[in-house]
């Protein structure tokens, strides 16, 4: 079969498949409200919640951070093991690492917003998307990392110093030495993860942006 | 408002007389009925998204083409090897009001097993090929060099003649 015979058979596919399955305007508007599946949507809903869940957060903390330091006796919950003080120095922590976390995802989830607004060429378009995607597996990964420790210290803390005095040995471990630890794997596990998700699909993208690119000896 | 509506209904009345080029692109991408329905509704709705960035200064076909090939390559649902073979032997038969004759059905099958052995990229440049796309068109929708277009093109010849010896 030549290339003209191939070229025939298409045609009669092609009109087959128009023929059969033609829409009309009222079929398109409907269409067009409904939610897309694609792998950058169901990304940008994630974001989405995160961005949610994130501002949400946010505010509280800084709203517990406002009173535990203007009326440090209103606070009142695991109060047998923080200090007013602690309380604020937690939730200030956390407020920052929450608005560090919300910041980096708006962004990420702006680029998204043009890249599916834009109709770039194919290559172009592999360029930006594989770019999108390795910003949004990193966003998973760093998020993850930064918050996980710093929840996990502070239930430490809370339960280490509940019941003993704080010496500088103690201190170290529960305040450097479990942070990097819990760091660390969260980093690993995330990183692990989100290979694991999404690794394959950016590997495949990346191998089609190789193939677009001219060879020198061609 | 009003002028989302307007929008809205400029949108699908060009979709609506355009459209061959999606049901093409889920034709040469998809297998199956189930994932071409998928694939036809996220690229109309990516289309519909991408559409305010439309300012004509490519024709509406290329642009269409941008959009509804990205989509397709940037899929990432997968077709289970079964049920793929499956839909290889029947989809043709389903699909089809008028039958088209033995040798052809022959043919389409043809067709349909030395396509599948492309990757994605060389489906979207073979596909605008056959479309009749000039060089200079199918460089523009991909983001290639015209020559390129030709290496391209003379490499995918030789793999789908390879190919279709084999079958």
């Amino acid at each position: 079969m030549e290339l003209l015979e191939l070229k025939s058979i298409w045609n009669i596919v092609t009109e087959e498949a128009i023929k059969n399955h033609m829409i009309n305007e009222y079929e398109v508007k409907t269409t067009i409200q409904k939610d897309s599946k694609t792998t950058l949507s169901k990304i940008k809903r994630v974001m989405k919640l995160k961005l949610f869940i994130g501002s949400l957060v946010g505010v509280l903390t800084l709203l517990f951070s406002i009173v535990s330091i203007v009326k440090p006796n209103e606070i009142a919950f695991f109060d047998f093991a923080f200090s007013p003080k602690e309380y604020a120095l937690f939730f200030i922590i956390m407020f920052v690492g929450m608005l560090f976390m919300v910041i980096h995802n708006l962004k990420a989830y702006k680029v998204l917003l043009e890249f599916e607004k834009s109709s770039e060429d194919l290559k172009n378009a592999l360029t930006k998307i594989i770019k999108v995607m390795e910003n949004a597996m990193k966003l998973n990964i760093y998020s993850d990392a930064f918050i996980t420790p710093i929840v996990v210290t502070w239930i430490t803390y809370a339960k280490v110093f509940s019941e003993r005095e704080m010496t500088f040995k103690l201190g170290i471990i529960v305040l450097v030495v479990i942070p990097l630890l819990i760091f660390c794997f969260s980093y690993f596990f995330q990183r692990f993860a989100q290979k694991l998700k999404f690794g394959n699909y950016v590997n495949q993208l990346k191998s089609y942006l190789k193939s677009l690119e001219e060879e020198k000896n061609y | 408002m009003k002028n989302n509506k307007h929008l809205e209904h400029e949108f699908s009345e060009r979709i609506n007389t355009s459209q061959g080029i999606i049901h093409k692109v889920c034709r040469m991408y998809c297998d199956d009925e189930e994932h071409r329905k998928d694939l036809f509704q996220d690229i109309l709705i990516q289309l519909w998204r991408a559409y305010p960035s439309f300012r004509g200064d490519a024709k509406f076909s290329t642009w269409m083409y941008r959009v509804a090939l990205n989509v397709a390559i940037q899929d990432l649902r997968k077709t289970k090897k079964k049920r793929q073979l499956f839909f290889q032997t029947n989809q043709f038969k389903d699909t089809s009001v008028e039958k088209p004759s033995g040798i052809e059905d022959e043919k389409i099958k043809q067709l349909h097993l030395a396509i599948t052995h492309l990757n994605k990229i060389e489906k979207a440049i073979i596909m605008l090929h056959l479309d009749e796309k000039s060089n200079e068109e199918i460089a523009d929708i991909v983001g290639i060099t015209q020559n390129y277009v030709r290496v391209k093109m003379n490499r995918i010849k030789v793999k789908l003649s390879k190919q279709i010896k084999k079958n």
